[in-house]
C-alpha cells in the first residue's frame, strides 16, 4: 500500500507489534487479529460438532419410533447440542468478529487489554475443552441448555454431567465477562481521534451493547450456577422446596440471563449486514442514527423480557402481561432494523455479491425469527406454543438466520481483509442458495410441527400422532443446510491458497478498515487515521457527510513501542498515549490453571482444584509484574504533549476496574434478589432462627465505613504529595478489614445453622461468604498496594498512582455492597415485622 | 408401537382443533396472529425481492465498478417513519387482543364442580378427582373422564422434576413444579378422545409420559365415576384371575394399589380399574392382553428407564397377573 | 461555535516537529455544539425514560407476583387486598409516565439547543448522524418515545387487568 511513512518507521513498526514465530510466539500472541481469527475458527468447529450432534438427533426423528440412539444418548446430544451452539459457537464467533475488525474499524492499533484479549480466548478454549471432555467418560450435560431444576440436581441426575455444564459455564462466563469489559474499554478509549460516538459503524454499537449486556447479565447465570454446584456438591437448598428454596429461582436467574444473551448473539451480527449492506448498495445506511439507537434500545428492553421464557409456570396473570407488553415493545426497535436495511437497498444500487446475498437472504428469516418471537409473546398463544417445536423453529430461525447468515455473509466480507485473498463467488452463490434453501426447508416446517402439538425434546414419537412426514422434511432440510455450511468450508479452503488477490479494498467500501493493506500489518495502521466522518474513504463521493476531511495517510505515527491514542469517550479527543503491552504468557497460563481449578472441582478434587488456584495466584503476580517501558510521563505529538496512560477516567485501567465494579455489582444485586424472592417463596419460616443478632455486625459496619473514610482521606492526602500519610492509611485500612473478617468468622461461629440446615442458611452464607472474599481479596489488594503501588506513586509513577486509585474504589465498592448486604440480611427482617 | 387412542380422530394433539376450555380463547388469538405474521412475511419479502429487482436507469447500476463520480443519495428515512408507524399500530392491536384474552381465558367463566388434582410422577401421571362432595373423591392414573360442557380446575403438584400439564384441544400447558401448586382449567365442549402429554422435559421419558382425556356426556361420566369410587372386585376362587391376584399382591403389590385387594403400593400408578383405560404406560401402548404381559415381562426394552422394574415372572405368572388385570374393570 | 481543531487535553500549541504537513488542524471537532447542553439533559434525555421503565417493571412486577401469588398456592385476591395493590401499581405507573415523558422532553429541548450543530435538514442527519451532540439529542428522543411506550402499554395492562 502507498504509505507516507519511511521504511525505517515502517521496520520499527514492524519489530514492536510483530508475533515471533513459532509455537512460543503462539501461545504468547496478543494481535487481536490474531485473537480473532483463532475465534473464529474454533467457534467453526463448535458449529461443525454442533452440526454433527444436529445430524445425529435429525436421523432419529425422520421417522416415527426410530431407535438409532437410545433415550439417554438423545438426551445427552440435544442439551450439547443446545450448549455448543448457544454458548461454544454463537457468541465467540462474534467476538472473533469483533476482535478481528474492531480496532481496524476504529482506527486503533490493539484493543485496550490485550492481555485480556487473550485470556478471554484461551479461557473459551479451555470451556469448550472442558465441557467437551465430558464426552470421554460417556456424561456430556444431559439437562438440557437451559438446565432446569431440580431435574439437574444430583437427586435426579447424578453423574457428572449437569457438573460439566455448571463448571464450563462458568469458566466460559469469565471469559465472556473479560472480553466484554475489554470491548467497552476499547471503545471508551482507544478510538482513532475524530472517531466520535455518531461515527461508529453499526457492528461497533452491536458489539458495545451485547458488551453491556453481559456485564450486567452474566453475573445472574453465574449465580445460578454456583448455587446448583453448591446443591449438588455440598448438599445446599437453593432449589430445593422442601427445604424452603425454590426450583423457579433457577428460572428466574437463568432467563435474566438467557434473554440478553439472545440479544448478545444477533445484535453484533445485525451490526454486520448493517455495515454490509451500504457498501454493497453504494449507498450509506438509510437511518443510522435510527439503527444506532434502536440497537441500544433492544439491549436494554432485553433485560425486560425474562418473564416470556416463563408465561407456563404458574405465574400471575397481571405480572406475565407486564413482560408480554415489553415483548412486543421490542419489535419496534426491530423494525426499524429492517426497514432501515430495505430502504437502503430500495434507494441503493445493488450488487450482488455472495455477501449481499446472505444479507439480503437474513432479512427474510430475521423477519420469519421475529414475527414468531411476537407469537409467543401473546400469553395465551404461548401457553398452546412453549416448549413445542414452535420455539424450536423460532430459536432457530434466530440463530441460523440472524446468527449464521451475517455471519457467513461478514465472512464473505472480510475474509479478504483477514487473508489478502477473496472467497470464490460462484462457490459463494452455490453456497448460499444451498444454505438459504435448507434453513427454510428444515425450520419453516418446524413451526407446523409445533402447531400439531409436538412437544420438543422428545426422542421419539408414534406414529399415530401425525407427525412424520413433517419430520422426515425437516430432517431432509437440516442436511441440505449442513451441505451448504460444507461448501462454505471448502471455499475457505480452496480460497486460502487459490484465491484471487484481494488488495486493500476489493468491495470498494467506506470504512477505516479498508484503508489498510490486507492483510493488515501487526500495528494495523503505519499512521494513526484522523476521523472525520463516517466514511472515511467514501469523502470524495459523499460530500455532504461530515467535516469531510478524514486523514487516513501522513497522520500521526507513534513509533516508540506499541503506542495507541488513548481518546475521550464521546468525541474520541486524543487526551493522552496509550502504551500496549508485549506479547506473553501469563494469559496462557492462568487460562490452564483456572480450567485446572474446574477440573478440580469437578472430579472432585480439592488438591486438584488448590493446585489450580495457587498456580492461578502465581500467574497473576507474573502478569502485574511492571512491564519495562518508557517512563516518559508525556510524549509529544500532533496533538501536543499527551500524558502515557493518562490517569482517572482518561485511564483505560481506571475503565477496567469499573467494569469490574459493575459486573461484581450485579452479582450481589442477584445474590440480594434471589433473597427477597425466596424469603417471598420459602414454605419455611424466613429467616430461620429469627431476625439476626445485631451487635457484632453494627461493629461491623462501623469498621468497614470507618475503613473507607481513612483510605479515601489517605489518597487525598497521598495526592497532594503527602506519600507516607497514603502508605499508613492503606495500612490502617487493611488491618480493618482483617478485622471485619475475624469478626464475621465470630458471627458464623454463633450461628445455629449451616449452609446445609436450609435454603436461608444457604443464602446467608452465600451472601456474607461472597461478601467476605470481596473484602479478602481487598485486603490482598491494599497489601500489594502497600508494598508496590504506593512506592511507585511516591516516586510519581503514572502506574502507581491508577493503582492507588484503582484500588480505593475497589475498596469503597466493597463498603457499599456491605451496607446492602446488612440492610438485606439483617435490617429487613426487622423492617419487616 | 402404535399409538394408543385408535378411537382418537386422525389429527394430531393440536389446539388448531379446540374442543372447548381456554383452548377456544388461545386458538382465536393464535389464528389472529399467526394471519399477522404471515402477511408481515409476505409483505416483507415482496418489498424486498421489488427493490432487489426492481429497474435502475444505468446511471444507478454499479457492478463493482468502483466508480467514483458524486453519489446522488436520496434520503429513505421516511421509510422508517412509515414502518413505526404501522408496527405500532398493529402491536397496539395486538397487545390489546392479547390482554382480552388473558382476560376471558384465565379463569373458568363459572366455578368448576369438579378438582382434578394432578401428581406428576417421572413419567406418568396420578389424578386424584373431587367434587363437592367429600366421599366422592377417587384416584386413578394416566387416564381421566371429563363431562362434556363441565369446567374443571386443574391443580397441580409435583413430588420430583418439573413437568408440564398440556392438553392442547382442552387448553394450554401448565407447569408442574415442586413447591408450588399451579392451577388451571379445562373444558370439553365435544365429546371425544382427547390425548395429553408432559411438555416440560423431565428425563429419559419425557417422550413417553402421555395421557388420556375421554370427554363424555355427563350421564356417562357419572356412571364412570361412580364405578372408579368402587373397589375392585375379587375373583371367583381358583380360577387363573385369582391366582393373578396372589401373584400381583406379592410381586407388584409393593408398588401398585389395588383398592379392595392387598396391594397397597404407592409408587406407581393405580391400577384399581386398569381393564377400563384405553393405553398402558401412560400412553405407551394400546391397552391389551398381550401388550400387557409383554409389558409386565421387560418394561425396560419398552419405556428404557423407567422405574417400573423387570420383577422375573414366570410366563404362567405372567399370564395369571394379565388374567387379573383383565378383571379390573 | 465551531472549534477548529480535535484538541487535546493538554491545549498545548506544540507541534510535533513530524506533522510535516500540518495536519493537527484539519477535521474540525465531531460536535461543535457540546457546551450547548448540558450532559445531565442530554444523558437524561437518553436514559431517562429507560430507568424510569426499570423501575415500573420491577417495583410492579414484584408487588403482582408476592400479591398474587405468595407461596404454594396462587390467590384470586391480591394478599393485601386489591385496593393497596391498585394504589401501588397505579401509582408507579403514573411516577413512570412522568419521568418518562420529562425524558421526551428533555431530548426535544437538547435537539432544539443544538440545532445549529451540521448543515442540512434534519433528515439528514439522522441520515448520517453528524453532529455528535445532536446525534445524543435524536436518539434520546426515539429511546425516550420507545420507553415511553412501553411504560404506557404496562400501564394499560394496570388499568385493564388490575387483578389476580
Amino acid at each position: 500500500m502507498a504509505t507516507t511513512v519511511d521504511a525505517p518507521t515502517v521496520a520499527t513498526l514492524q519489530t514492536s507489534w510483530e508475533t515471533r514465530r513459532g509455537l512460543r510466539g503462539a501461545i504468547r500472541s496478543v494481535d487481536h487479529k490474531t485473537i480473532g481469527i483463532r475465534y473464529l475458527v474454533t467457534s467453526f468447529v463448535f458449529l461443525i460438532l454442533g452440526g454433527l450432534e444436529a445430524s445425529a438427533m435429525r436421523a432419529q426423528l425422520s421417522q416415527p419410533n426410530l431407535h438409532l440412539l437410545s433415550p439417554e444418548q438423545y438426551n445427552q446430544l440435544f442439551s450439547v447440542h443446545g450448549v455448543t451452539m448457544i454458548f461454544l459457537y454463537a457468541a465467540p464467533v462474534l467476538s472473533g468478529f469483533s476482535n478481528y475488525i474492531w480496532p481496524l474499524m476504529l482506527g486503533s492499533r490493539d484493543m485496550a487489554f490485550p492481555r485480556l484479549n487473550a485470556l478471554s480466548y484461551w479461557l473459551f478454549l479451555g470451556a469448550g475443552i472442558f465441557i467437551y471432555s465430558s464426552v470421554l467418560i460417556g456424561q456430556m450435560p444431559n439437562a438440557g441448555w437451559f438446565d432446569y431444576v431440580p431435574y439437574a440436581e444430583r437427586a435426579f441426575d447424578p453423574g457428572r454431567n449437569v457438573d460439566f455444564y455448571a463448571l464450563g459455564l462458568l469458566l466460559l462466563g469469565v471469559s465472556t465477562t473479560v472480553g466484554s469489559a475489554n470491548f467497552i474499554v476499547t471503545l471508551f478509549k482507544t478510538r482513532a481521534p475524530g472517531m466520535s460516538l455518531n461515527r461508529l459503524p453499526i457492528v461497533v454499537w452491536g458489539t458495545l451493547t451485547a458488551s453491556f449486556a453481559n456485564l450486567f447479565a452474566i453475573p445472574s447465570l453465574s449465580a445460578a450456577l454456583i448455587f446448583l454446584y453448591l446443591d449438588r456438591r455440598f448438599g445446599t437448598h437453593f432449589y430445593d422446596a422442601s427445604a424452603g428454596g425454590h426450583p423457579l429461582l433457577w428460572q428466574h436467574l437463568f432467563w435474566v440471563f438467557g434473554h440478553p444473551w439472545v440479544y448478545v448473539i444477533v445484535l453484533p451480527a445485525m451490526g454486520i449486514v448493517s455495515d454490509v449492506i451500504p457498501t454493497f448498495t453504494r449507498r450509506p445506511l438509510v437511518g443510522y442514527t435510527f439503527v444506532a439507537l434502536a440497537t441500544v434500545s433492544t439491549g436494554i428492553l432485553g433485560f425486560g423480557v425474562w418473564v416470556h421464557h416463563m408465561f407456563a409456570t404458574g405465574l400471575p396473570p397481571l405480572g406475565m402481561s407486564f413482560f408480554s407488553g415489553v415483548s412486543m415493545i421490542i419489535t419496534i426497535p426491530s423494525a426499524v432494523g429492517v426497514f432501515a436495511w430495505l430502504a437502503t437497498i430500495w434507494y441503493g444500487r445493488p450488487w450482488f455479491t455472495t455477501s449481499f446475498m446472505f444479507m439480503a437472504g437474513f432479512i427474510v428469516l430475521f423477519v420469519i425469527g421475529g414475527v414468531s418471537g411476537v407469537m409467543t409473546a401473546a400469553v395465551p398463544f404461548d401457553l398452546q406454543l412453549t416448549d413445542t417445536y414452535f420455539v424450536v423453529a423460532h430459536i432457530h430461525y434466530v440463530l441460523a438466520g440472524i446468527n449464521v447468515f451475517p455471519v457467513i455473509g461478514g465472512l464473505y466480507y472480510w475474509f479478504p481483509k483477514m487473508t489478502g485473498r477473496m472467497l470464490d463467488e460462484r462457490l459463494g452463490k452455490w453456497n448460499f442458495w444451498v444454505m438459504f434453501i435448507g434453513v427454510n426447508v428444515a425450520f419453516l416446517p418446524m413451526h407446523l410441527l409445533g402447531l400439531l402439538g409436538m412437544p420438543r425434546r422428545i426422542y421419539t414419537y408414534d406414529a399415530g400422532l401425525g407427525w412424520g412426514t413433517t419430520n422426515l422434511i425437516v430432517t431432509i432440510g437440516a442436511y441440505l443446510f449442513a451441505v451448504g455450511v460444507l461448501l462454505f468450508i471448502i471455499n475457505v479452503l480452496v480460497s486460502l491458497r487459490r484465491g484471487v488477490i484481494a488488495g486493500d479494498n476489493p468491495w470498494d467500501a467506506g470504512t477505516l478498515e479498508w484503508s489498510t493493506s490486507s492483510p493488515p500489518p501487526p500495528y494495523n495502521f503505519a499512521t494513526i487515521p484522523i476521523v472525520g466522518s463516517r466514511h472515511p474513504l467514501w469523502e470524495d463521493r459523499l460530500p455532504t457527510e461530515g467535516s469531510g476531511s478524514s486523514i487516513i495517510r501522513g497522520g500521526p505515527v507513534l513509533d516508540q513501542g506499541r503506542e495507541t491514542f488513548g481518546t475521550s469517550i464521546l468525541d474520541a479527543e486524543p487526551t493522552s498515549v496509550m502504551q500496549m503491552p508485549v506479547d506473553s504468557s501469563w494469559p496462557f497460563a492462568l487460562a490452564v490453571a483456572l480450567t485446572v481449578v474446574c477440573y478440580g472441582l469437578l472430579l472432585p478434587s480439592n488438591a486438584l482444584a488448590g493446585i489450580g488456584v495457587v498456580a492461578a495466584a502465581a500467574c497473576i503476580i507474573g502478569w502485574l509484574e511492571p512491564m519495562p517501558g518508557s517512563i516518559a510521563a508525556r510524549i509529544d505529538t500532533v496533538f501536543g504533549a499527551l500524558p502515557v496512560n493518562g490517569q482517572g477516567r482518561h485511564a483505560a485501567a481506571w475503565w477496567g476496574m469499573v467494569c469490574v465494579i459493575a459486573t461484581e455489582a450485579s452479582f450481589f444485586a442477584y445474590l440480594l434478589a434471589s433473597y427477597f424472592y425466596l424469603a417471598s417463596m420459602s414454605s419455611n419460616p424466613w429467616p430461620t432462627g429469627g431476625p439476626p443478632a445485631l451487635k457484632l455486625v453494627i461493629i461491623n459496619t462501623a469498621i468497614l465505613l470507618v475503613s473507607s473514610l481513612v483510605l479515601e482521606t489517605g489518597r487525598k492526602k497521598g495526592e497532594r504529595g503527602q506519600s507516607g500519610a497514603l502508605r499508613i492509611s492503606i495500612a490502617i485500612t487493611a488491618l480493618l478489614g482483617i478485622s471485619f473478617l475475624l469478626l464475621q468468622a465470630l458471627e458464623y461461629s454463633h450461628k445455629t445453622f449451616t449452609p446445609t440446615t436450609d435454603a436461608y442458611g444457604s443464602l446467608f452464607y452465600a451472601i456474607t461468604g461472597f461478601h467476605g472474599a470481596h473484602v479478602f481479596v481487598g485486603v490482598i489488594m491494599l497489601v500489594t498496594l502497600f508494598f508496590r503501588g504506593s512506592r511507585a506513586a511516591a516516586r510519581g509513577s503514572g502506574s502507581g498512582w491508577l493503582s492507588v486509585a484503582n484500588v480505593t474504589m475497589y475498596w469503597h465498592f466493597v463498603d457499599v455492597v456491605w451496607l446492602f448486604v446488612f440492610t438485606s440480611l439483617y435490617l429487613s427482617p426487622y423492617m419487616a415485622r | 408401537m402404535q399409538i394408543g387412542q385408535t378411537r382418537l380422530d386422525t389429527h394430531a394433539p393440536s389446539f388448531m382443533h379446540p374442543a372447548g376450555g381456554p383452548a377456544g380463547s388461545q386458538a382465536a388469538l393464535g389464528w389472529e396472529l399467526t394471519a399477522a405474521a404471515v402477511a408481515t412475511v409476505i409483505i416483507i419479502s415482496v418489498i424486498l425481492i421489488v427493490a432487489l429487482a426492481k429497474r435502475r436507469r444505468p446511471a444507478e447500476i454499479d457492478e463493482s465498478g468502483h466508480g467514483s463520480a458524486r453519489w446522488k443519495i436520496k434520503s429513505g428515512v421516511n421509510w422508517i417513519y412509515t414502518g413505526l408507524a404501522i408496527t405500532v399500530v398493529v402491536l397496539i392491536v395486538t397487545f390489546g387482543l392479547t390482554v382480552a384474552s388473558i382476560n376471558a381465558s384465565t379463569h373458568a367463566p363459572n366455578t368448576p364442580p369438579i378438582t382434578l388434582n394432578i401428581t406428576a410422577h417421572q413419567w406418568w401421571w396420578e389424578a386424584d378427582i373431587s367434587d363437592s362432595v367429600p366421599s366422592h373423591s377417587f384416584t386413578t392414573a394416566n387416564e381421566i373422564h371429563v363431562p362434556v360442557g363441565v369446567p374443571i380446575l386443574v391443580r397441580v403438584q409435583s413430588p420430583d422434576v418439573i413437568h408440564s400439564f398440556w392438553i392442547p384441544e382442552l387448553g394450554g400447558k401448565i407447569d408442574v413444579v415442586p413447591g408450588q401448586i399451579n392451577e388451571s382449567w379445562i373444558r370439553a365442549d365435544r365429546a371425544g378422545v382427547y390425548r395429553g402429554q408432559c411438555a416440560e422435559y423431565c428425563g429419559l421419558q419425557h417422550a413417553h409420559m402421555a395421557f388420556t382425556v375421554v370427554a363424555e356426556p355427563p350421564a356417562e361420566y357419572e356412571a364412570w365415576a361412580a364405578a372408579q369410587r368402587e373397589e375392585a372386585s375379587t375373583p371367583d376362587s381358583n380360577t387363573t384371575a385369582a391366582a393373578g391376584e396372589a401373584v400381583f399382591t406379592r410381586s407388584c403389590g409393593g408398588c401398585h394399589a389395588v383398592r379392595g385387594s392387598g396391594a397397597l403400593g404407592r409408587i406407581g400408578p393405580d391400577l384399581t380399574h386398569v381393564a377400563g383405560r384405553l393405553t398402558i404406560a401412560a400412553g405407551l401402548i394400546d391397552n391389551s392382553p398381550t401388550a400387557l404381559a409383554k409389558w409386565i415381562q421387560n418394561p425396560q426394552a419398552m419405556k428404557p428407564g423407567v422405574y417400573m422394574p423387570t420383577v422375573g415372572l414366570a410366563q404362567t405368572e405372567v399370564d395369571e397377573v394379565v388374567a387379573y388385570l383383565e378383571t379390573l374393570h | 461555535m465551531i472549534q477548529p481543531t480535535l484538541t487535546g487535553i493538554s491545549g498545548s500549541s506544540e507541534r510535533d516537529p513530524r506533522d510535516v504537513a500540518g495536519l493537527a488542524g484539519k477535521p474540525s471537532h465531531p460536535a461543535p455544539s457540546r457546551d450547548q447542553v448540558s450532559p445531565f439533559l442530554l444523558w437524561f434525555g437518553l436514559f431517562g425514560a429507560a430507568a424510569a421503565w426499570s423501575v415500573q417493571l420491577i417495583a410492579n412486577y414484584a408487588i403482582a407476583a408476592h400479591g398474587c401469588f405468595p407461596r404454594l398456592v396462587p390467590l384470586t385476591e391480591p394478599v393485601f387486598g386489591q385496593a393497596t395493590l391498585t394504589l401501588w401499581l397505579v401509582a408507579i405507573s403514573i411516577f413512570a409516565t412522568v419521568v418518562g415523558a420529562l425524558a421526551v422532553v428533555a431530548a426535544l429541548v437538547s435537539w432544539r439547543r443544538t440545532s445549529d450543530e451540521t448543515g442540512g435538514e434534519a433528515h439528514w442527519l439522522l441520515e448520517t448522524g453528524e453532529g455528535r451532540t445532536r446525534f445524543m439529542a435524536a436518539a434520546g428522543m426515539m429511546a425516550s418515545s420507545v420507553f415511553l411506550l412501553a411504560i404506557i402499554f404496562h400501564f394499560a395492562v394496570v388499568v385493564l387487568l388490575g387483578h389476580c
